[in-house]
């Protein structure tokens, strides 16, 4: 049934001198099953926008219905609407206070009053979408690394099992490898579920390559939305923002200028190299 | 709900409170205080009222501030006002079924303790909202040392302070961020019995506890790689001087307390 947003304005610390409108006039519509990229520079609103998605902020004004019930329903299930909207927060690895890995990831579904087994099945499978196997169920989260803890903060909220997983930059202070393991563990986990997922990120590389569509934050305003390619298109519009394309694309493009027969909307790394290739081999046989 | 405590809240504003010596504005309130607890008769409470507003319209902080600032107390205020509208010997006003007397005298009581309440709260609110948490530890470091020489550690103390006060606001926001993050995970931090409240807290507190460790961590090591070694030879980026406007002020306001005493005992 998906989320709608209708005219959605947020204000921090109303009435004092330090206010700040953090969001203002917000529509949106996302359907069951998309991928959403949401990029937006530092301080556009991400963070508060996707807060009010499971009913953690209340609309000021405006409102928000997900799945047919508005979050500013009296009798709204607000536990119910956390399960059914996963929201991984920026470095969810701080909110980690379990002996062990597994009582950790477990405290979501146990929150939700399923049973011993149900509980177990989904920490499981929690666990193994991330990549972490059984071997690490007992060590305690505060002796893995970095990554390590960041995935078990991760799966912690895909064991509630939700329908809508809402991750604000899950990549963030990551090594490359890890950064590229979990998006892929994230892309993978879109295609084999019937999730929707909505990916708050800074890097464009990541969400060029593993959104659908994308969403421009701007100063607490909805700048852009639509496809990858639409709004890659938009290169200047981005800059303006202090936003930028991808690079990939950024080289596709003067390797259009140049002249040389190019597809424009290439903007991952894997796919450059494919078209490339190609042409180096056309001209060679040529 | 935490946001709602503004008392302790530094408003960077341009006022000539603002621009006044810390330790002015500490013994200033001192001074007041100790005129809030002497103060009698109908003189003495004008005098006090009208000082207090006249201070606060000299804070140019918007009115809504304080009125926010006495909100979290109304409850005692109100509290303390029955308890001595009903509790107070003296003549009988009003009796209802329940056999409470309210008195004359304790209406007159009453009255005096809310006013009194309200001065202290808002005195109180004049230093905060006027006074940055650094220049307040600066005044008190002042005001210390020449305890040291009885082996007070002046300077260790206002460090501590200023290291406590500026983290008030890391804490808060450390707080609201974690219960939110257990929130969305369906923990209930509201409901139950005491000791299940109790219990609901724990996935709060853990990480809290650990993120103030790694800060405490943290910050000791910054401060060691700047070179930090206590407070002798430590000298200040903004120094802070006793002015004009402080002497003026100090002798307005002993002067002042000073009339409140002979109202009271003279
Ligand atoms: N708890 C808060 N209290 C007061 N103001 C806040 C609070 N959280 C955010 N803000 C302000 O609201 C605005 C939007 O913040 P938000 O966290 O939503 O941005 P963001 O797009 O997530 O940024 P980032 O990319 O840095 O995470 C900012 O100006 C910020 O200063
Ligand atoms: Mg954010």
């Amino acid at each position: 049934m998906g989320i709608t947003i209708r005219n959605l304005e947020h204000i921090y610390m109303e009435g004092s001198p330090f206010e700040t409108k953090s969001l203002s006039g917000i529509n949106l519509e996302i359907q069951d099953g998309e991928f959403v990229g949401l990029i937006g520079h530092t301080g556009s609103g991400k963070s508060t926008l996707i807060q009010h998605l499971n009913g953690l902020l209340k609309p000021q004004k405006g409102e928000i219905i997900v799945n047919g019930i508005s979050t500013l329903d009296k009798d709204a299930d607000l536990k119910k609407l956390r399960s059914e909207v996963g929201l991984v927060f920026q470095y969810p690895e701080h909110q980690l206070f379990e002996e062990t890995v597994y009582k950790d990831v477990a405290f979501g579904p146990k929150n939700q009053g399923l049973s011993e087994d149900e509980v177990r099945a989904r920490v499981t499978e929690a666990l193994h979408y991330v990549g972490l196997d059984e071997s690490m169920f007992d060590k305690s989260p505060f002796e893995l690394s970095g990554g390590q803890k960041r995935r078990v903060a991760i799966a912690g909220v895909l064991a509630m099992r939700p329908k809508t997983l809402i991750l604000d930059e899950p990549a963030a202070g990551l090594d490359p490898a890890s950064r590229e393991e979990i998006l892929t563990q994230i892309r993978a986990l879109y295609l084999n579920s019937k999730m929707t997922v909505i990916l708050v990120s800074h890097s464009m590389e990541d969400v060029a390559r593993i959104a659908g569509r994308i969403i421009v934050m701007n100063q607490g305003k909805i700048d852009m939305d639509g496809k990858v390619a639409e709004v890659f298109g938009e290169a200047e519009r981005l800059r303006a923002m202090g936003l930028d394309v991808p690079q990939v694309s950024r080289l596709v493009k003067a390797l259009k200028e140049r002249g040389i027969p190019i597809d424009e909307n290439i903007y991952t790394i894997e796919k450059a190299k494919a078209a490339i290739m190609l042409l180096m081999k056309d001209k060679r046989e040529a | 709900m935490l946001k709602d405590i503004t008392l302790g809240q530094y408003l960077p504003l341009n006022s000539p409170l603002h621009r006044m010596d810390p330790r002015t504005k500490i013994l200033g309130l001192i001074l007041l205080l100790v005129g809030i607890f002497t103060v009698e008769g109908s003189i003495g409470y004008a005098l006090m009222i009208a000082f207090t507003l006249f201070v606060v319209l000299l804070s140019r902080v918007p009115l809504k501030m304080y009125v926010r600032g006495l909100k979290p107390l109304w409850f005692i205020i109100v509290f303390t006002g029955l308890l001595n509208l009903f509790l107070t010997p003296g003549t009988t006003i009003y009796v209802n079924g329940y056999s409470l007397h309210m008195t004359y005298e304790g209406a007159v009581l009453a009255v005096k303790m809310a006013i009194r309440l309200i001065l202290l709260i808002i005195s109180s609110a004049v230093l905060t909202y006027t006074t940055s948490p650094i220049s307040l530890t600066d005044g008190i470091e002042k005001l210390l040392y020449p305890f040291t020489k009885i082996g007070l550690p002046a300077h260790e103390l206002a460090m501590m302070m200023s290291i406590a006060i500026r983290f008030i606001p890391t804490l808060i926001e450390e707080t609201e961020k974690i219960s939110k993050a257990q929130q969305a995970r369906g923990a209930d931090f509201g409901s139950g019995g005491i000791i299940q409240r109790a219990k609901a807290l724990v996935p709060m507190l853990v990480p809290l506890f650990i993120s103030a460790f790694r800060r405490a961590d943290e910050l000791a090591v910054a401060m060691e790689s700047r070179c930090y070694r206590g407070g002798t030879g430590r000298t200040r980026l903004h120094p802070i001087h006793f002015r004009l406007l402080d002497l003026w002020t100090g002798v307005v306001l002993v002067s002042l307390i000073g009339v409140i005493i002979a109202l009271r005992f003279v």
